[in-house]
């Protein structure tokens, strides 16, 4: 017991020591005038730099809620022509970068990846458009368009559709409670101009924003952001779902069949508890090296399958999505793997599972794009410096300070009874 | 006809009017250093800020080393290297790599075989590429072993057949290469593969695991100054070189020049080749321009643009220039969840041949600046970034990748788009695939 012991100390020690920070990464966190926090991760070695603008907002709007509002008063900014004659897309299309709006149940990232000389001149065009938000007729029709055609792929996707579906069934009420793209565009078609400006007006603050940049910047990026307004508001605090009492049992219909399982885990602000939820995710569900999802890929090639740790402000949620004709055998098999990551594993066992859950963190977090998100994403949960890609935060020493009997208390917790959707073949 | 001529006219005439003029500000990347080592090079980009490191491995035993006969060979070798058992664990290369922080795989181009590797940057010196050169060295053809590599490579073939673009390319390569079996596909067939044995893989191992002509190519903070472990790589290769099998494929003509076949999809696609120009070519700026015209015409003849940028992934029309083989290529794919496939194609067609044919008025400051910027984007991670020194070195070119391609893109002139245009993409080879189902009429 005690050499068994004294082998484990040395390897995680072993571990820890082959992440060190590199020398010459640094991460910078200003509050700028206008009462936005900018997150700035130079690294002069890429020939991309990626801007982006992120939100605490109810994806489902302030008042009565509308499923998709967040997004669509987004994505009208983007496509509403600005007093350059061009659009904010357009014009990160035009230097032939990507524009992308992820949408959360409360929050929104805006992003740009472009060459990177154009940081500046890209944060500048998406500060104004979005801080002193012009929404045209136009860029409304434009973004209900794209509405339409996000409702379509989403009817397809049964990540997003198990993800909505858990969700709705774990939070009784709050944006969480509802899909952030919505399944047709009847509600949003009956909002006025008026209501999207509102929305925007208020989502959009200066103050509410984390500007998020990574990759090759210009020397002084904080000096390119425009339309800030002191608005004597402070930054809006996390966007809270009410929650179910209790895990159940969903079903509905899909276009194929699926099986989507969801557990409620810690808040943000047990730091060390999410990073275990991590692990587990990562050791049980990582597509092609997690325990459940080999066995799934050998077994059954042609389902589909992911799981992973959603770290939210309160609580999180592992969720993991099935589908295909296999989705009862793979659900079964992801069910026992959580009663069996509640016994601690071998130590030698554990000692390689989280060295490999520390680089798939370090790799999933390091082009500029993935930085940028990443940051913006921490921030706006509630602890930036809880973000796995800062070299100098705590996220990486809190994962190489996991241990078997830490992570299977974890386990224990909160990977007990499930909430399950089922989904069925909708010709069945 | 007519629709395309003003589609083209009105793309000029909006990159003239939204877009000022814009001097090309250069971008000032560290240009990676090249030491020749026993006829490999190896390439090292220091990048103190990187928490990995990588290091793309290229070998000369790639498709066009095999003869028609040893289809999937070249997979086999370098799918029995992954599960090697390497010490002290005893685990195989793939997993023993993963225990100590990192991965590896590998890709079969129609030249090389080419072995990505990497890892958290404490451990890539001193733990994972040891592990790798040790397997590399010592690869095991075991019957067991073989065996193994046999199936993960059947699941791999199997996964390739359900991606449309991946079926069709594989049509078109076996076609568009007729002076190599660089076409064939890059894992094999099922048959195939079953008839390779452990002597088979062993002696296309030893004629074509050569040093000559590697390429090592690493990006990363490296502790120790990244030299001498990646020599070790390059050590455990032996030495001399290989040369190609050479065959003689007929070349498709007339109207062999399209390719049908039906698999399990939802709708159909369409995958289109052009002959392109080669990296060292001088033409090589305009073609990268030409192709990101090529997409954007294409996604806006076959969709309403979107606010968004869509991903790979969700791309109903893209396109892609395959500059670092040899012959080079230009695809084109549609498919068809926006309607018929062939509508956008002929347009974009006939939008090229417009091009090719017209004088051309308007400023085509716009076009560089989306080239250039497409082409960054395909540069950010380190495995990218890494890969594309390595393809630079491999043709003889400096590895500064970025500054290469981008003063390519800025000395092009309209003339050399139209002669380009002309010379290249007036004529492609098609592949249709076709949802099983669709009447045989529709063909």
């Amino acid at each position: 017991m005690i050499r068994a012991g004294a082998g484990l100390t040395a390897m995680l020690c072993a571990s820890l020591f082959l992440f060190e920070s590199p020398a010459d990464a640094t991460v910078e966190r200003t509050v700028l005038p206008f009462g936005s926090t900018l997150i700035a991760a130079p690294n002069p070695n890429v020939a991309t730099a990626t801007v982006e603008l992120w939100f605490r907002a109810p994806s489902t709007g302030y008042g009565h809620p509308v499923a998709g509002l967040a997004r669509y008063a987004a994505l009208a900014v983007a496509a509403s022509k600005g007093a350059s004659g061009s659009t904010l897309s357009q014009s990160v299309k035009d230097l032939g970068g990507t524009f992308s709006i992820s949408v959360y149940p409360d929050a929104l990232a805006v992003a740009a990846s472009v060459p990177a000389t154009a940081d500046a001149a890209v944060l500048r065009s998406m500060t104004a458009a979005y801080f002193t938000p012009q929404l045209t007729n136009d860029g409304l029709r434009a973004g209900l368009r794209d509405a339409v055609v996000a409702a379509t792929q989403k009817s397809f996707d049964p990540q997003v559709t198990l993800r909505d579906a858990i969700f709705a069934a774990i939070f009784s009420e709050g944006p969480a409670h509802y899909p952030t793209l919505p399944e047709n565009i009847v509600a949003l078609s009956t909002l006025s101009a008026q209501d999207v400006r509102a929305f925007a007006s208020r989502a959009f603050r200066s103050s509410n924003a984390v500007v998020s940049l990574a990759g090759n910047l210009s020397a002084n990026p904080a000096s390119a952001v425009r339309g800030g307004r002191v608005d004597g508001q402070p930054a809006a605090a996390p966007v809270e779902s009410l929650l179910f009492g209790a895990p159940q049992s969903v079903r509905g219909s899909f276009g194929e069949d699926a099986i989507g399982l969801g557990w409620r885990g810690p808040p943000i602000s047990d730091a060390r508890a999410c990073t275990a939820m991590d692990f587990l995710s990562d050791y049980l569900f990582r597509d092609e090296t997690g325990v459940v999802a080999r066995v799934a890929a050998a077994r059954y090639p042609d389902a589909y399958f992911s799981g992973q740790y959603i770290t939210l402000h309160d609580p999180g949620v592992m969720l993991v999505a099935i589908a295909g004709k296999n989705d009862v055998s793979i659900s079964t098999a992801a069910l026992e793997s959580v009663v069996r990551a509640q016994t601690p594993l071998e130590p030698s066992v554990f000692a390689a599972a989280r060295t490999a859950f520390i680089y798939h963190i370090l790799a999933d977090t390091e082009s500029p794009a993935d930085a940028a998100d990443n940051f913006g994403w921490y921030a706006v949960e509630g602890d930036p410096a809880y973000a796995p890609s800062d070299d100098a935060g705590k996220y990486v020493q809190l994962a190489g300070s996991l241990d078997p009997q830490y992570v299977a208390q974890i386990a224990k917790r909160y990977l007990v009874t499930p909430t399950v959707v089922t989904l069925t073949a909708s010709g069945k | 006809m007519k629709s395309a001529r003003i589609l083209l006219l009105s793309i000029l005439a909006i990159s003239c009017a939204i877009v000022p003029a814009r001097a090309a500000v250069p971008i000032r990347l560290p240009v990676p250093q090249v030491q020749s080592y026993r006829s490999a090079s190896i390439v090292l980009a220091a990048d103190a800020t990187a928490r990995l490191s990588g290091a793309q491995i290229f070998i000369r035993a790639g498709l066009d080393r095999q003869t028609s006969a040893q289809n999937g060979l070249a997979a086999l070798v370098a799918q029995s290297i992954l599960l090697t058992p390497v010490r002290p664990s005893n685990l195989g290369l793939r997993d023993a790599v993963a225990a100590q922080g990192g991965s590896v795989d590998f890709v079969i181009d129609g030249g090389f075989v080419r072995f990505y590797l990497e890892g958290i940057a404490g451990a890539f010196e001193r733990a994972l590429v040891p592990l790798f050169a040790t397997a590399l060295a010592h690869p095991n053809f075991e019957p067991v072993m073989l065996a193994q590599a046999r199936a993960e490579l059947d699941a791999k073939i199997a996964d390739d057949q359900k991606i449309p673009l991946t079926v069709g390319l594989e049509m078109l390569n076996a076609s568009f290469f007729t002076g190599s079996n660089a076409g064939l596909p890059p894992y094999g067939l099922p048959g195939t593969l079953a008839q390779q044995s452990g002597t088979d893989a062993a002696r296309f191992y030893a004629a074509n695991y050569r040093s000559g002509g590697a390429v090592v190519s690493a990006v990363g903070a490296f502790a120790n100054g990244g030299s001498q472990s990646l020599r070790s790589i390059v050590d455990a290769l032996a030495p001399g070189s290989s040369d190609p099998v050479r065959v003689r494929i007929p070349a498709l003509r007339g109207s062999a020049r399209r390719l049908v076949t039906h698999r399990d999809i939802a709708v159909p696609w369409v995958v289109a080749q052009f002959p392109a120009p080669p990296l060292t070519s001088p033409d090589f700026g305009a073609m990268l321009v030409l192709a990101s015209f090529l997409e954007r015409t294409t996604q806006d003849v076959a969709a309403n643009p979107t606010i968004t940028s869509a991903r790979f992934a969700e791309r109903a029309v893209g396109s892609f220039y395959n500059f670092d083989e040899r012959p080079a290529s230009v695809v084109l794919y549609i498919n068809g969840g926006l309607g018929d496939p062939t509508r956008p194609l002929s347009t974009a067609l006939s939008v090229m041949q417009i091009f090719a044919n017209s004088k051309l008025a308007g400023d085509i400051g716009k076009m560089k600046t989306i080239a250039a910027g497409s082409y960054l984007e395909g540069a950010s991670s380190l495995e990218d970034r890494a890969w594309l020194a390595g393809v630079f070195v491999s043709q003889g070119l400096t590895p500064d990748y970025a500054a290469h391609a981008l003063q390519a893109i800025a000395d092009v002139r309209a003339a050399d788009l139209q002669r380009v245009a002309r010379g290249y993409l007036a004529n492609p080879t098609l592949a249709v695939v076709l949802p099983r189902d669709t009447n045989a009429s529709q063909n």
